[in-house]
């Protein structure tokens, strides 16, 4: 166990300094921006990965709180209420009120019912978006955010928005791997294998579920936040069913069982949706948009059938392949 | 060690268990039917009764697990009928299950760790930011579940899975985690049931050894044998009533209870 976590930090320290060099060597203002995307939808991917792979919440309301931290923060700031930053954490606070008053009764379901219901949620949160004209801007979207400032230096570059959102989503993936190999997180796990003896060894179920609710809903509003700031307008689609879809195929391509999982699910996918965009049009010139989108409703299936650990329990195997042929013994697992 | 000891004998010269008229019906079956006993000096008191007697919901209802439709269940004179499961854990009182209900995603150290969920209480900011606290306290649970894992017999498969473990492992792990609680009243449901011959003995010995500590135990037991050398008291239930309760000796003879459990000898 210790040789296996001192592996991870190693692992996590060396994609540290790969990310943060990263744009020394590479200058290209594509790769720069798909990062960007990568570095937000990680940190909504390790939430989603902590309710359903750790916790075995099956809640699909993830890009509702990544919309309101978006909207809420953008319009605190085009209102002129706050600065840009503090509305950034006003919103986080505040979805973390709205996730914990829906949270409370909701996370009573289990299962498919619980799935069922965050479902409605979203549903609700896309039509409000879209209908409150007045305070969301409609189907146009909110326009005129004003760019991030802190303390008088303000974020215009795209290489800046980079490093502000890596850190943040570090830092999440940082706070999430920590809490899961804690004494909290053992007791996330213990409710998703048996939430009656979960009970028996006097573990709160509720009470943790909810935590677990609302930490991570707030993560989403936050990085909504971000999210707002760095293309300046918000649109209701940017938050509906396809970024949910695509957030599944993040979790579970990476792999439900690890928060590794997480990010590598969200660097493998984006990627290959950037290389289908770019490149198998110009083979299939026929076919328009939304070819990305077939694709992963396949590749979900597959991976579920032939590969349900993901790639990180790929990953796992060869290196234990690795491990064998050099005789080297990895420790206790 | 000591300090332990000492707590729980000291929660010995208090100790008070008391069911008032518990009932619990599930869609018009009566499971369990006004049942009321009291437990005060008895260091083993088991529950026998034939299939579908109510045994298993009693230790739900006692557990928290369900909770009653009427009657009080009283622990150190608090009426904890209607307390959340780890509520009542958090009073001592602890269960074991039938079929181990064991964390199966998890090793057997981490299963004991689990149990020793109570030793803690730091919170989501302190584990996140992995604080000095938190890792103190990470340590004391590890080594009080190590200690547990000892004092069963378990250490030496403290790193495998639990889906790895033989069924009486499994149900030993079970009563380790159960331990961690620190329970003042241990529930056992059905620890022998699968076992082999010498297992029982095994288990038996265990038993006996942590009454040592002062603790209580309420056994659900469909081994007769087993259960009649070991209790000090027996309580009997059919279609939810309590038929008998007293010592084996004068259950053993109880010709209600011949008749809906044990059988004729000369059958």
């Amino acid at each position: 166990m210790t040789v296996k976590v001192f592996e991870n930090r190693k692992g996590f320290l060396f994609f540290t300094l790969l990310i943060l060099a990263g744009p020394l060597v590479i200058k290209s203002n594509y790769i720069i921006s798909v990062m960007i995307l990568i570095a937000i939808y990680g940190v909504l991917s390790i939430g989603m990965e902590i309710l359903m792979g750790q916790a075995g919440l099956f809640s699909l309301a993830h890009p509702t709180w990544f919309g309101l931290g978006a909207y809420i923060s953008g319009i605190l700031t085009v209102r002129n209420m706050f600065p840009p930053i503090v509305s950034i954490l006003v919103a986080g606070i505040i979805v973390a009120i709205v996730a914990y008053i829906i949270g409370a009764p909701i996370l009573r379901l289990k299962g498919f019912y619980l799935a069922c219901a965050t479902f409605a949620i979203i549903i609700i949160a896309q039509v409000a978006a879209s209908q409150l004209t007045d305070l969301t801007g409609g189907p146009e979207g909110l326009v005129g955010v004003p760019a991030l400032s802190v303390a008088g230096f303000k974020f215009k570059t795209d290489l800046q928005f980079y490093y502000l959102s890596w850190i943040f989503c570090l830092a999440c993936y940082l706070f999430c791997s920590n809490l899961i190999s804690s004494r909290m997180g053992r007791a996330i796990k213990s409710f998703h294998d048996s939430e009656v003896a979960s009970g028996s060894v006097g573990i709160n179920v509720p009470s943790y579920k909810l935590q677990v609710f609302v930490l991570t809903s707030a993560m989403a509003s936050i990085v909504g936040g971000i999210f707002c700031f760095y293309l300046r307008f918000v649109v209701p689609e940017s938050f509906g069913f396809l970024l949910l879809l695509e957030l599944l195929m993040m979790t579970i391509l990476g792999g439900l069982e690890d928060i590794r999982g997480a990010l590598i699910g969200t660097i493998s996918v984006l990627w290959l949706k950037e290389f289908l965009n770019n490149y198998l049009r110009k083979v299939f010139p026929s076919m328009s948009s939304g070819f990305d989108t077939i694709f992963f409703g396949i590749l979900i299936i597959v991976v579920l059938i032939f590969m349900p650990r993901g790639l990180v329990g790929w990953m796992d195997r060869l290196r234990n392949l690795w491990e064998k042929q050099f005789h080297r013994t990895s420790g206790e697992i | 060690m000591n300090m332990e000891n000492a707590d729980n004998i000291a929660g010995t010269a208090n100790f008070e268990f008391e069911v008032v008229n518990l009932s619990k019906c599930f869609s018009g079956i009566r499971a369990i039917d006004g049942i009321s006993f009291k437990i005060k000096h008895e260091q083993v008191v088991s529950v026998i009764g034939p299939n579908g007697a109510g045994k298993t919901t009693l230790i739900n209802l006692l557990s928290g697990a369900l909770l009653p439709d009427s009657g009080k269940v009283f622990f150190s004179q608090r009426n904890v009928a209607r307390f959340p499961a780890h509520k009542r854990v958090s009073l001592g009182i602890c269960r074991t299950f039938q079929l181990e209900e064991l964390f199966t995603s998890m090793t057997v150290l981490e299963n004991a760790m689990v149990g020793c969920h109570l030793s803690g209480n730091s919170g989501i900011l302190s584990a996140g930011f992995h604080f000095k606290k938190e890792r103190k306290e990470e340590a004391l649970i590890k080594s009080k579940a190590f200690h547990n894992l000892k004092l069963i017999g378990l250490e030496e498969k403290a790193f495998q899975r639990v889906s790895n473990l033989p069924l009486g492992e499994r149900k030993l792990l079970g009563v380790v985690r159960a331990l961690g609680t620190r329970p003042r009243l241990l529930m056992l449901d059905e620890p022998t049931g699968g076992l082999a011959a010498y297992e029982v003995v095994k288990f038996k010995e265990l038993i006996l050894s942590l009454l040592q500590n002062g603790l209580r135990i309420l056994l659900v037991e469909h081994n007769v044998p087993f259960v009649m050398s070991i209790s000090q008291r027996i309580i009997v239930l059919n279609y939810g009533r309590k038929i008998a309760d007293g010592a084996p000796g004068v259950v053993k003879n109880n010709p209600e209870v011949i008749r809906a459990y044990l059988g004729d000898s000369d059958w």
